[in-house]
């Protein structure tokens, strides 16, 4: 059996109906004239469609109707006599139809606004502060609390970090061992280009704790 | 157009929706008479709530709708409960009916959903089969009658070893002798499709024809009458 069997195969059942005229059917019978293995096939689908048609379902006679019709009154005016809730529920399912319809587009509405931040679950967007290169005060003493100190925690390996920008502490700076304006010259490697061999030294004494 | 145009169009239709809804309480058919009236005009009574309408329907397409089920449950009682079941379904559902297609179409499709949902029940309680029932008429001769009825026991295998929808697409072409286009009506999809579903069909119930008749005759093989020649 070649490709072109299998596919004029595929079409014989539709060559049978009267229905299907064309191209297909010319094409079919083409192949039918010099193909006796699809020849064999139609004959036994020709066979099955006899077949079926020889052996109807058999009527099964007039007692049988009317019995049926007669049981079938009754219910059918029992039903009649019923009220319909069929109405009730149309007129229900109109609205409720629209609802469904509508639930998924608010609770869309509602996802995007909280995360936009409209409504008023969510807080209007804030402009970022700039980046804070001042440093911030420590945390005052144990038993002595101040709101508008910041909190200073150990952060080690192994605990999380808390969500949020970091904040830069700089130790020592309450005591006054240092100047403010100083942190913003952390960078030291032109202060020390500009200084002479013999200035180097004695910065590195004063650094290192020795006598200027 | 012109305004008086207009004016009467707008006057038009409403005097023509008042005399169709009017016509079906203002002419009552006579008892004898309901086999004149045409389809749409009982789909309209019958909508309208007249029961007799609705009961002549039922008269026109009882036997299509029986020979579906049967062909279907393959049982005569089961059949008749179906049939019932989807008559009594569409008599409450008449008004959704807006005449898209045939009423006969749509009597079809609500009797092969109720056939489904049983099929459904029966394969999970696994009732048993019963297609001798459908076997009624007698042939003329013992021999034929013998014939007959393997054919037809070979038919009715055939066709439970079928999946349903195929079996529905082959009774809807063969003895319902809808088109393609109706059957897509009542079985959902395109005209394509379903001539595709009915090719298929057929090609398997062919299938099992032939495989049947192959089993029939390794398991039951007739005798064979050797002539006996005598020696002298």
């Amino acid at each position: 059996m070649t490709w072109r069997c299998a596919l004029i195969q595929r079409w014989l059942p539709g060559y049978l109906d009267a229905e299907d005229t064309g191209i297909r059917n010319r094409l079919v019978a083409r192949h039918l004239e010099r193909c006796p293995h699809c020849r064999q096939e139609l004959a036994e689908v020709e066979a099955a469609v006899r077949l079926l048609q020889a052996h109807p379902v058999p009527d099964p006679g007039p007692e049988f109707w009317e019995s049926f019709q007669r049981e079938l009154h009754l219910k059918l005016a029992q039903l009649q006599e019923e009220p319909q809730p069929q109405a009730q529920r149309r007129h229900l399912t109109a609205p409720l139809r629209m609802i469904v319809a509508a639930a998924p587009l608010v609770v869309l509405l509602a996802a995007v606004g909280l995360w936009r931040g409209w409504g008023p679950w969510g807080s209007a967007p804030q402009p970022t502060p700039p980046a804070q290169t001042a440093p911030l005060t420590a945390a005052p003493a144990a038993g002595e609390p101040d709101s508008s100190s910041v909190e200073l925690t150990a952060y080690g390996p192994g605990v999380a970090h808390p969500p949020g920008p970091e904040k830069v502490l700089y130790a020592g700076i309450d005591e006054g061992l240092w100047d403010e304006d100083l942190v913003l010259n952390w960078d030291m490697d032109p202060v020390l280009g500009d200084l002479s061999p013999q200035e180097r030294e004695a910065l590195a004494r004063k650094l290192m704790g020795g006598e200027p | 157009m012109s305004a008086a145009g207009i004016f009467i169009k707008v006057r038009k239709i409403p005097h023509a929706h008042f005399n169709i809804s009017r016509r079906g309480r203002s002419n009552p058919v006579k008892p004898g008479e309901w086999h004149l009236v045409a389809d749409a005009e009982l789909v309209t009574r019958a909508q309208a709530g007249e029961l007799p309408a609705f009961e002549e329907l039922v008269k026109r397409y009882q036997r299509d709708i029986y020979a579906l089920a049967c062909r279907m449950v393959s049982d005569v009682e089961e059949a008749r409960d179906v049939m019932q079941q989807a008559l009594l379904q569409a008599f409450l559902h008449i008004r959704d009916f807006r005449g898209h297609s045939a009423f006969r179409t749509w009597l079809f499709r609500i009797t092969l959903n109720q056939c489904y949902n049983f099929l459904k029940g029966r394969r999970r309680y696994g009732e048993p089969v019963d297609v001798g029932d459908l076997v009624l008429e007698a042939e003329d001769s013992p021999e034929a009658d013998l014939m007959a009825e393997e054919e037809r026991a070979r038919l009715y295998q055939a066709l439970e070893k079928l999946p349903a929808k195929q079996r529905a697409v082959i009774t809807l072409k063969l003895e319902q002798n809808l088109s393609y286009q109706e059957i897509a009506q009542v079985l959902g999809g395109t005209a394509g499709a379903a001539r595709v579903n009915y090719c298929q069909a057929l090609k398997r119930l062919k299938k099992l024809l032939v495989s049947e008749h192959e089993h029939d005759v390794a398991v039951r093989p007739y005798p064979k009458v050797a002539p006996r020649i005598s020696r002298r």
